[in-house]
């Protein structure tokens, strides 16, 4: 991401969201294609998993409906493999009759939904809309963090410093003794830090400083 | 010859008997009959010699040529006697019927053994109210006068099959031949053989081969079943995979009409993706329905790989379901096969489905089954199921094909069995070998059609 880091509020939410669908029987495909698009998502669907990762995964809320039960790598194999490349898109499976010890393990691999065939198109869905806003929201989280965390590379070794032990509690005087400083100077740099860190009260602060779990520690090498 | 005084030293003086007996007038006149020498006429007189002057030679003479004559009647009707009895003794000895009849339809004598056949009592015989024509049924009256035709014609007829009449109105089945007696005379005999055994017999074997050819049959139907069932997880995902693309679509076009602009183009592609979802579907169901229906054979001309590639079409969710990838090395152009599409399905899902869970525990390779049509000579197509399982061992090799042999713990053993006497009943051969380096490889082969056989 090479754009200027935005405040959490400036974070965009109106993007139209994507449904991936993998499925390996065409008419499946087709009929979920079309249910997905009658409601407003957009929807790229394959018919095996890997395809999925011959492009670039788009950049907005999204979510994937699998099938279990695939030829070659099994949706099951697939859910470990996005695990293990870190892409925390939410999958809600599509299982067939008799895959109950799978379901098991893919509600425990962190499916967000599994949904027996033949399932109620509503079922699938809600499923799909719950899916996506839980991607949304994560989205927002791991922006607001990455966001704060572009932010906090903005601030000096000494402002830096300062954050850490705020966060942590202290009080300005405590703070100016801890670092050795003069309590205007601490005062100082909290106003900067306040500033470039988007924040406009200490809790709002605080939070994001969670966010980044900078660690006292961390900061005090 | 004529010894007039016999006691005088003449050419038989020496025997014995001329000269014990003091004959003194001996006379012996040959008989003949035809030309042929039947007997001597000897007389002697002890008392006086030329006893025999020529008056009353010539009497004995004539006496002679009736004596012969006499003679050969006397042996000819002893011949008869013998004839007859013998001939009695044929027809009484009952073991075939026989009756002599004239043409018009009487039957003047008949044995005990016609009588039983046809249930009539002598008294009926004699009585004349037993004709031969009145124990013809009406449909063997057609062959019955043929016969008659041809008796008169060459005086004999060749033995034919018919049924005659009991006097209880049931029927006897007989073989029945019959000659005249010549001479113009309209009568013959006719020799009957009951053939009611026979025909039982016959029955029988008629009735337990087609017992076994329906137990047979039965016995495919329940390998066919059970195949299905065997399949039937599989079948159920593919019908349930047009129902979901029907159910999707269905529940679109609702959301496109529900816009507040519908979108009616949308609309109606959904509703053109229900229709050929709903042909799908119903193209599986016919499959299915096709191979569980009970069919007597039916052969037709047939394209071999459109056959594997309907099996294809039934099993390929059982191959992915088990990772088994799949080869097709399909021979383009080949001629046609004269077959039951049903039974040679029958035959090929098997051998696929045997691949298919003979290389359920390989994991140290990819699981892969090929299916290959070929031509193999002038004369056949070969099709061969291969896979890289877990083959045949040596031991197994001789038992394959038989009835009841299985490897694998459900298994009711008949498929290979049932596969076999399939191809063999289409003119084939089905036999199995390893396929090295892993696995085994099924082949069969099939006469191709010709359109003037059959």
């Amino acid at each position: 991401m090479t754009e200027r880091p935005k405040s959490p509020r400036e974070i965009a939410s109106t993007e139209v969201p994507i449904v991936f669908v993998i499925d390996d029987d065409e008419s499946t495909r087709r009929g979920l294609t079309n249910l997905f698009e009658s409601v407003g998502l957009q929807v790229q669907a394959f018919s095996s998993a890997p395809e999925l990762l011959h492009g670039k995964l788009p950049d907005v809320p999204s979510c994937l409906v699998l099938d279990i039960r695939l030829p070659g790598v099994s949706g099951l194999d697939f859910q470990i493999l996005l695990e293990k490349a870190a892409i925390h898109i939410p999958i809600v499976f599509m299982t067939g009759h008799g895959d109950i010890p799978m379901s098991v393990k893919a509600m425990k691999a962190g499916a967000a939904d599994f949904l027996p065939k033949p399932f109620r198109q509503q079922e699938m869905l809600d499923a799909v809309t719950a899916a996506i806003e839980r991607d949304r929201k994560r989205r927002q989280d791991e922006k607001i963090v990455s966001n704060a965390q572009a932010l906090f590379e903005t601030l000096t070794p000494r402002e830096r410093d300062v954050l850490a032990l705020v966060a942590g509690g202290l009080m300005n005087k405590q703070i100016a003794a801890e670092l050795g400083i003069a309590e205007i100077t601490v005062k100082i740099h909290r106003g900067h830090i306040m500033k470039k860190m988007g924040t406009r009260s200490l809790a709002d602060l605080v939070k994001i400083t969670e966010m980044l779990r900078i660690q006292r520690e961390a900061l005090t090498h | 010859m004529i010894l007039d005084d016999a006691s005088r030293p003449n050419l038989f003086s020496d025997d014995d008997y001329v000269h014990g007996r003091q004959a003194k007038s001996i006379l012996c006149l040959p008989l003949i009959k035809q030309g042929r020498l039947t007997g001597l006429l000897y007389l002697e007189n002890t008392l006086t010699s030329h006893a025999f002057p020529p008056d009353r030679i010539a009497v004995l003479v004539l006496l002679a040529a009736q004596a012969a004559i006499s003679l050969e009647n006397t042996r000819l009707y002893s011949d008869l006697q013998e004839r007859d009895a013998k001939v009695r003794r044929l027809v009484d000895s009952n073991i075939i019927g026989i009756f002599i009849l004239d043409l018009e339809g009487r039957i003047i004598e008949a044995n005990e053994a016609f009588l039983q056949m046809v249930g009539q009592s002598r008294d009926d015989l004699v009585s004349s109210r037993v004709r031969w024509t009145d124990l013809t049924p009406p449909e063997w009256r057609d062959a019955t006068q043929r016969a008659v035709a041809e008796l008169k014609a060459t005086g004999t007829c060749k033995t034919f099959e018919k049924e005659y009449f009991r006097k209880d109105g049931s029927r006897v089945p007989v073989l029945l031949g019959a000659a005249t007696f010549g001479g113009g005379q309209d009568q013959g005999v006719a020799f009957v053989l009951d053939l009611t055994a026979r025909k039982e017999a016959e029955e029988n074997l008629r009735d337990s081969e087609r017992r076994y050819r329906e137990s047979q049959a039965e016995l495919a139907h329940v390998t066919r079943v059970t195949t299905l069932g065997e399949l039937t997880a599989s079948i159920a995902h593919e019908v349930n995979q047009p129902l979901a693309g029907i159910s999707s679509n269905a529940e679109a076009c609702l959301s496109w009409l529900d816009r507040g602009t519908p979108n009616l183009d949308a609309a109606r592609r959904s509703v053109e993706w229900i229709i050929n979802d709903c042909n799908r579907a119903g193209e599986v169901i016919q499959r299915v329905r096709a191979l569980a229906k009970r069919t007597n054979i039916q052969k037709v001309p047939l394209h071999i790989n459109d056959i594997v590639g309907e099996v294809i079409f039934l099993v390929q969710r059982e191959m992915s379901n088990h990772r088994v990838s799949l080869r097709k090395e399909l021979a383009s152009g080949l001629p046609m096969v004269f077959v039951d599409r049903i039974q040679l399905q029958q035959v090929i899902i098997n051998l696929m489905i045997n691949s298919i869970e003979a290389m359920q525990s390989v994991t140290d390779r990819p699981r892969e089954l090929t299916i290959r049509s070929r031509r193999d000579g002038a004369h056949q197509v070969l099709v061969t199921v291969k896979d890289c399982g877990v083959g045949i061992s040596a031991e197994n090799a001789d038992r394959l094909f038989g009835a009841f042999f299985t490897t694998k713990p459900s298994g009711m053993g008949m498929g290979l069995s049932i596969g076999r006497s399939i191809i063999e009943a289409h003119g084939g051969r089905l036999w199995a070998e390893s396929n090295l380096p892993q696995g085994a490889a099924l082949h069969f082969t099939l006469p191709l059609y010709q359109e003037d056989a059959s």
